[in-house]
């Protein structure tokens, strides 16, 4: 890696990553006429061959079992064959470590999109609630913005992406700019009727798929594969929706394949570019800009400005605070399933739906957290109905009924009559979750990796038992049996670390630069030209799960870099 | 509007799949087109529906005849054919299992290890292989390993017969269920391109009533 290409364009602004943030920052500024240079360190998007949408089991020999059956060995891909795009827990070449007595799983997805191609599009607002629960608990900080700084970009994202829901007035659930959503199925209707006699609120989910055309794309057609990828984009994924559009402008010259090394700077201190891998050729290339933009998802902006190291940044660029790469968290997951006899009384029909849950519970007690015994809120989502079989859909009804006749009119029976409840809660920071450079690892490329420490406290404990309980209620009062607690990566009562993928707070917002990384504007405080456009800024991890506030951040600091570079001051 | 018309004018000939996606996936990018008409969701979903023409004459990939036979013959008696549905065989499982196990040394030793065994079993029983046995010595073995599974430290002599049935039953019920012939059978009606999506409301209501939840 001798000889380093140095592209002669200099760009108003080069972006790294193409997800949500990256997305929705490119997209912003090349419609207001700046000229971004868009890093994404995989492939370009092919819809065609990269999304399984549509497609059915016996339309391959392995049935969705994968070459050799690896589903039978848990191996197969995260999610399962027909779902989730490019990416997983482990990528060949680009490893990353683990801090002894700590757990982690870190998802990548290296291509155009990133994890928005299969993301789940849970698009929850944080409330005025969620910005200052400091106040009320003492614990982690308050957000450095209000709920009407940023009600505005919420509303331009929505309006932009389009997000179903209802107008509710709950105050731990703002109310948006909605598209129209489809009804509850049979599940969630009796789950709402169920819940109501706990005091469990059920409402319309809000979900980032149009149901009617929208800015040239297609409404939903229903057939519920959002986490194959979509299409025709009726669900959102800032691989189509943000990059196609923004490169078609003309102004966004977007470079795949581009492995994001480190941020160059000068010796004023100014980000001066970006350093990065060119995947194909194995060589290093370096893209100039007035503006540097760090979208690469939490940890791996957190690496790539650790390993900026220079005289200035001998601890990593923007980094004077110590706090890049502190305060790492996801969300606390647990789920229950569970058998609902009265549901096999039901004929069979069609619930595929928009995909995932059409109503969900937010979070409904957070007057009462001196009681409960745990700091923060989560949110419930529900799923079952007839889905399309798949490996594995039916191997608990073969060891419980043997075989032949009796077990094949069992499974008949009840097919559609599970249901599952999910927990989706927030983790307050804590100072032994966090990543950091290996000091002894590198990934095929030679760069430095990351090595994660984490660990649950009390709080996340015990917001997962009352998850548990209260799923074990629900599913009570609608006459159901148990049938498991937590799924694979549960098993201990609590998700893995990082397997929600809901991982931020690595770089986070604040107006105090000695315990934070950027400001209200995504600015980093130690460089004035670096913006950070990811879930690092977050200050803590509510219930919502991030991508809908990652894209009304993005939002609101493209605004800002444009009026900035206007004014000359970047 | 423009690559939507394309797309449908040239639908008439054999436009591959790959085509079709691939225009799809374009026109996601261009500005200027209103709405998705059903005809077209019915095109992505045919070009996707491309079904394999099998001959009826599968050869196996890495199973003897005689294993291919057997384990057939177990996908029947796993999932016996009936008015809703015909057997597990019928449904392809003894293909797929060769196949996989023609991909994955670990497979292939657990069903012609698992096969070898049942016939060994049987000779033992009735001086015959698994699939020259009477009808009822079959089930009967197969009750046995039913039996044997929920308590098997008290049956060690069975316990790779177990593993075996294992193995067949949960491959049988995933080809089964994962074939057009389980899909009709369970009654799974999605995977489909629909402009509105509904709900059967009156059967919900009932339900909720019923359940005292109303």
């Amino acid at each position: 890696m001798a000889k380093t290409t140095r592209h002669s364009n200099q760009y108003d602004v080069v972006v790294i990553g193409s997800g949500a943030g990256g997305g929705t920052t490119t997209r912003v500024l090349a419609e207001m006429g700046v000229k971004v240079a868009l890093l994404e360190a995989g492939p370009m998007l092919d819809p065609a061959t990269e999304y399984k949408e549509h497609q059915w089991p016996y339309d391959w020999d392995h049935r969705g079992a994968e070459t050799g059956g690896k589903a039978y060995f848990g191996n197969q891909k995260p999610f399962g064959f027909f779902t989730t795009t490019s990416g997983g827990w482990q990528l060949d070449g680009e490893p990353y470590t683990i801090g002894e007595g700590s757990q982690f799983q870190w998802f990548r997805s290296r291509i155009v999109g990133g994890r928005t191609n299969h993301y789940g599009r849970m698009s929850f607002r944080l409330s005025e609630i969620d910005l200052t629960g400091y106040d009320r608990d003492g614990l982690g900080l308050n957000w450095p913005i209000t709920y009407n700084e940023i009600a505005h970009y919420y509303d331009k994202a929505e309006r932009f992406i389009g997000v179903t829901g209802t107008v509710e007035g709950i105050p731990t659930a703002p109310d948006g700019v909605f598209q129209k959503i489809p009804p509850p199925k049979a599940h969630e209707q009796m789950t709402r009727a169920a819940a109501k006699k706990l005091g469990i609120p059920f409402i319309a989910n809000r979900r980032a798929v149009i149901t009617r055309n929208h800015n040239g794309r297609a409404g939903c057609h229903y057939c519920g594969q959002c986490g194959r990828g979509c299409l025709t984009a009726s669900a959102y994924a800032s691989s189509q929706v943000d990059v196609f559009p923004a490169v078609e402008s003309g102004n966004v010259t977007l470079f795949t394949e581009a492995m994001a090394r480190e941020v160059l700077t000068d010796s004023s201190g100014r980000a001066t570019g970006v350093l990065y891998v060119n995947r194909k050729t194995q060589r290093e290339e370096r893209v100039l800009g007035r503006i540097v933009v760090l979208a690469a998802g939490s940890c791996e902006s957190a690496r790539i400005l650790l390993n900026s190291k220079s005289n200035l940044f001998p601890d990593g660029l923007a980094n004077n605070s110590g706090h890049v790469g502190r305060n790492l968290m996801d969300s606390v997951g647990f789920s229950v399933r569970g058998r609902i006899p009265s549901f096999e009384g039901l004929t069979s029909y069609n619930t595929d739906g928009f995909g995932s849950s059409h109503l969900y519970a937010p979070w409904w007690d957070w007057k009462n957290h001196a009681q409960l015994g745990f700091p923060r809120g989560y949110h419930i989502e529900v799923s079952g109905g007839f889905g399309m079989p798949r490996i594995g859909s039916f191997h608990a009804a073969g060891e419980k009924y043997g075989y032949g006749q009796k077990m094949k009119q069992r499974i008949r029976e009840e097919y559609g009559s599970t249901i599952r409840f999910a927990g989706r809660g927030e983790m307050m920071p804590n100072k032994n979750s966090f990543c950091e450079i290996d000091p002894k690892v590198v990934d095929k490329w030679g760069i430095p990796v990351l090595r994660f420490h984490f660990k649950w406290t009390d709080h996340e404990w015990a917001q997962a038992r009352h998850m548990e309980e209260t799923f074990k209620d629900i599913i009570g009062v609608l006459g159901g049996r148990i049938t498991s607690l937590g799924n694979r990566w549960e098993q201990q009562g609590i998700s893995v670390p990082g397997t929600i993928i809901h991982e931020v707070g690595t770089a986070r917002m604040g107006i105090d630069p000695s315990s934070s990384v950027v400001n209200p504007h995504m600015q980093a405080h130690d460089v004035k030209n670096l913006f950070i456009c990811d879930g690092s800024v977050f200050v803590t991890n509510p219930d919502k799960n991030p991508t809908l506030t990652i894209n009304a951040l993005a939002w609101k600091a493209a605004e800002f870099m444009a009026e900035e570079l206007r004014k000359g001051n970047v | 509007m423009s690559r939507l018309v394309q797309i449908e004018t040239s639908q008439e000939g054999d436009i591959s799949r790959r085509k079709v996606l691939h225009a799809i996936a374009l026109s996601v990018t261009a500005t200027g087109f209103s709405s998705l008409e059903p005809i077209w969701g019915q095109h992505i979903h045919e070009a996707v529906n491309h079904e394999r023409e099998k001959d009826g004459t599968y050869a196996p990939q890495l199973l003897t005849e005689h294993e291919f036979k057997t384990i057939r013959h177990l996908a029947e008696l796993i999932i016996p054919a009936d008015a809703k549905g015909p057997s597990g065989a019928e449904a392809g499982a003894a293909e797929f299992i060769d196949l996989l196990c023609s991909q994955n040394d670990i497979l292939a030793n657990i069903y012609k290890d698992g096969v070898s065994w049942i016939d060994t079993r049987m000779r033992h029983i009735c001086k015959t292989s698994f699939l020259r046995a009477p009808e009822t010595q079959k089930t009967t073995l197969l009750d046995q390993f039913v039996e044997a599974e929920l308590n098997i430290e008290q049956h060690p002599e069975l316990s790779s017969g177990v593993t075996f049935f294992n193995w067949m039953r949960k491959m049988s019920i995933d080809a089964y269920y994962t074939s057009k012939f389980g899909i009709k059978d369970i009654g799974y009606m999605g995977n489909d391109t629909l402009s509105e999506y509904t709900v059967p409301q009156k059967e919900i209501d009932a339900m909720i009533k019923k359940a005292g939840l109303a």
